[in-house]
């Protein structure tokens, strides 16, 4: 990938990626423009990009540091995935259910429809409620 | 796409009192300003090896640079940890820029001639000059709401990847489309809150996360 360093305002006008969500109106280049070498992560903005070099510095190494993080104050134990760290949580890295779980959330699922059929449950729909407003009654409708 | 390093920096309206105290001294007993500006004093730069980090405290800014971010919540935990440590010490001078810098990679399964082939006829014009390069790359800037993006993007091969990459990455693809995300915000001489900073760094990864996802889908359109 080459990098931008330059732009100027008299040269060609080029619109690309019209109509798209990328489209920044005018990008303007001449062939000073654009070198061909290793990604300099410089900005076509005038003000200084977000970087972190600073040629005046002290410099410091260490290994490692405690520094504590949510990672740290929460620990996730899920018996059946051991594995699950809560990085993976907040990543959305969910475990893949297992067989009993499957099996028990088809179990779980059959029980509620038994338990929706004994009890005639239905969904309560506007017009079911506005017929039981009219009839000043509870029920199936 | 994959996250490879974000950096958080806050820069400063005014130098901060850690790297000013001649001028303090002088003005806390002469009541007076020093007559000539005194160059502050040299900055301060931390690299945690094991968690691939570095914190720059300098005189102008204070700044976070990550090389391993598992996820969005790990990258918002350290910056906010970092930055109330720092400001536990020393009071932040009031904000004249916040952003938040990120690259992305996206794994090619082209070649690098045919991945430059692919982003020339994608996102350019078949002008001469384009027709006849040999790499590529496209810069944008962009607006939301009050912020703004500087986006760079093109292909890259392993080692020019490596070289852009502060701290060495355990597993880099041979080919990659590659994104640059400058998100900022310019501020007149606004107040460092927390829920600010914690604010700008979800929204400033949500809306990087988001571009790239967008230049890929473009790029692998029709491919």
């Amino acid at each position: 990938m080459i990098s931008p360093l330059l732009i100027t305002s008299t040269e060609d006008v080029i619109k690309i990626l019209k109509d798209s969500s990328l489209s920044s109106e005018y990008i303007k280049f001449t062939p000073r423009t654009w070198i061909p070498s290793s990604y300099c992560l410089q900005s076509i903005e005038p003000s200084s990009p977000t970087d972190f070099h600073e040629e005046q510095s002290v410099l410091f190494e260490i290994k490692n540091v405690d520094l504590p993080t949510a990672a740290q104050r929460w620990k996730i134990s899920l018996p059946e995935h051991p594995e699950i760290t809560f990085e993976d949580l907040r990543a959305g890295k969910w475990p893949k259910p297992t067989e009993e779980e499957l099996k028990a959330r088809e179990e779980a699922l059959k029980l509620a429809q038994r338990v929706q059929e004994i009890l005639d449950i239905r969904p309560l729909t506007t017009t079911i409620l506005i017929r039981q407003l009219r009839e000043g009654k509870e029920g199936s409708g | 796409m994959d996250l490879l390093q974000v950096i958080v920096e806050l820069r400063h309206s005014k130098p901060l009192k850690l790297f000013t105290p001649y001028e303090d001294l002088y003005q806390l007993l002469t009541g007076k300003e020093l007559p000539e500006r005194q160059t502050p004093l040299p900055g301060f730069e931390l690299t945690i090896s094991e968690k691939r980090m570095r914190i720059v405290v300098d005189p102008w800014r204070t700044a976070i640079f990550l090389g391993d971010v598992p996820n969005k919540g790990y990258c918002v935990d350290n910056v906010m940890t970092v930055f109330k440590k720092i400001s536990d010490l020393v009071t932040l001078p009031r904000l004249s820029r916040l952003g938040e810098r990120s690259f992305w990679i996206e794994e090619s399964e082209l070649n690098f001639d045919e991945l430059v082939a692919s982003f020339k006829k994608k996102i350019f014009h078949p002008i001469n000059i384009v027709q006849e390069a040999i790499d590529v790359g496209a810069s944008f800037v962009l607006a939301f709401n009050e912020y703004k993006a500087n986006i760079s993007f093109g292909p890259m091969e392993s080692p020019q990847l490596e070289s852009a990459l502060a701290f060495k990455a355990p597993k880099l693809p041979k080919v990659a489309t590659f994104v640059d995300v400058d998100f900022y915000i310019k501020k007149e001489q606004e107040e460092l809150a927390e829920r600010m900073l914690r604010d700008f760094v979800n929204s400033g990864l949500d809306y990087a996360s988001e571009q790239s996802n967008k230049i890929i889908s473009l790029l692998k359109e029709g491919q």
